[in-house]
């Protein structure tokens, strides 16, 4: 299972992914950087947070933050 | 001019406004009435009567939020009066108009379903030390990814991000970067976190930032600082611009010997 959590006035929404549904997580992804810009993943379960650039690099959860201003 | 008092409170005067509240709130205030009077601190109008007419009308609302930052001290309360001129002693006169409606005490807290979940999936995302640290004193610490610098993300909307010293200590340094979109809290801070963690200077690049000492012991050393280098920075310019100058004129004056 694959979970992406997505910030938003809700206190986030999380999406999840089956092992069947990769394409669809793959492309929802490519969706979300374009928007959201920055992403933080867990690696094998440590906290790893990394500037993601491929869906490739995420292992089993992402969080995807909006983009940011000066406030 | 800043108040710190025992119990945690910061007490402050602030454009004829007397505020006691807990940093947090402070913190947010700078950011409001900073912005819309075009500076950070205007105490033009501030005499130490202002303080004791407030401190002596106003003792049972300063006390109701010392009792309430007492019992809930993750939370953020304060009260604010209005204080002017003409309601100071005036020949020999207490002329006081005490504006109930000036006090308030307001309980920030959040209790919404957003917010609940949020603050979930920061605990969640949070390290150990971190999620301690949270959990023992509402706030933690993150470590930049570029400087190894260390800052201290508070529960707050605006300017919650304090840069910390060698000592562990605030000190002064603080920045504002949001998200762009309203998010709840635990999502601005777990936000904030990656940002810092991943990202440190494109972060800093574009917050806000804002200098002030809040311990009370020297406060605007900070600013002094930073004046002596911008000083510094610009007898720089001028040395490099002067010698520029020469340089040009140097240049000028082979050319009109080449070309009489």
């Amino acid at each position: 299972m694959m979970r992406f959590h997505i910030m938003d006035h809700t206190g986030h929404s999380t999406l999840e992914f089956t092992a069947e549904q990769k394409a669809d997580a793959s492309a929802k992804f490519a969706e979300l950087l374009a928007e959201k810009k920055i992403v933080g993943t867990r690696k094998e379960g440590e906290m790893d947070y990394r500037k993601v650039k491929s869906f490739e690099q995420i292992e089993d959860e992402a969080i995807f933050t909006p983009a940011r201003v000066g406030g | 001019m800043i108040e710190n008092e025992p119990d945690g409170l910061c007490c402050r005067w602030s454009a004829g406004y007397y505020n006691v509240g807990t940093d947090s709130f402070l913190t947010r205030f700078d950011a409001i009435m900073g912005r819309q009077l075009g500076v950070l601190y205007n105490i033009a109008h501030f005499r130490l009567e202002y303080r004791d007419f407030a401190l002596t009308h106003y003792a049972g609302q300063i006390d109701e939020v010392r009792r309430r930052a007492r019992v809930q001290p993750g939370l953020q309360f304060y009260c604010s009066f209005h204080v002017t001129p003409q309601m100071l002693p005036a020949g020999g006169q207490l002329r006081i108009r005490l504006p109930q409606l000036d006090y308030t005490v307001i309980d920030r807290t959040d209790r919404s379903e957003a917010h609940n979940k949020s603050i979930d999936l920061l605990r969640a995302w949070l390290s150990p030390i971190q999620l301690t640290e949270y959990d023992n004193q509402d706030h933690f610490t993150v470590r930049g990814s570029d400087t190894g610098t260390n800052y201290r993300l508070i529960p707050a909307y605006s300017y919650n991000i304090l840069e910390l010293g060698e000592n562990g200590e605030p000190n002064g340094q603080k920045f504002c970067v949001v998200p762009a979109e309203r998010v709840a809290m635990g999502d601005q801070l777990l936000a904030q976190k990656i940002w810092l963690e991943t990202d440190e200077r494109a972060t800093l690049k574009i917050a806000n930032k804002l200098v002030r000492s809040d311990r009370g012991d020297g406060d605007g050393d900070n600013n002094r600082l930073s004046l002596a280098e911008i000083t510094r920075e610009a007898m720089r310019l001028f040395r490099n611009s002067s010698t520029l100058l020469q340089n040009i004129n140097a240049q000028a004056d082979a050319h009109n010997g080449e070309c009489p």
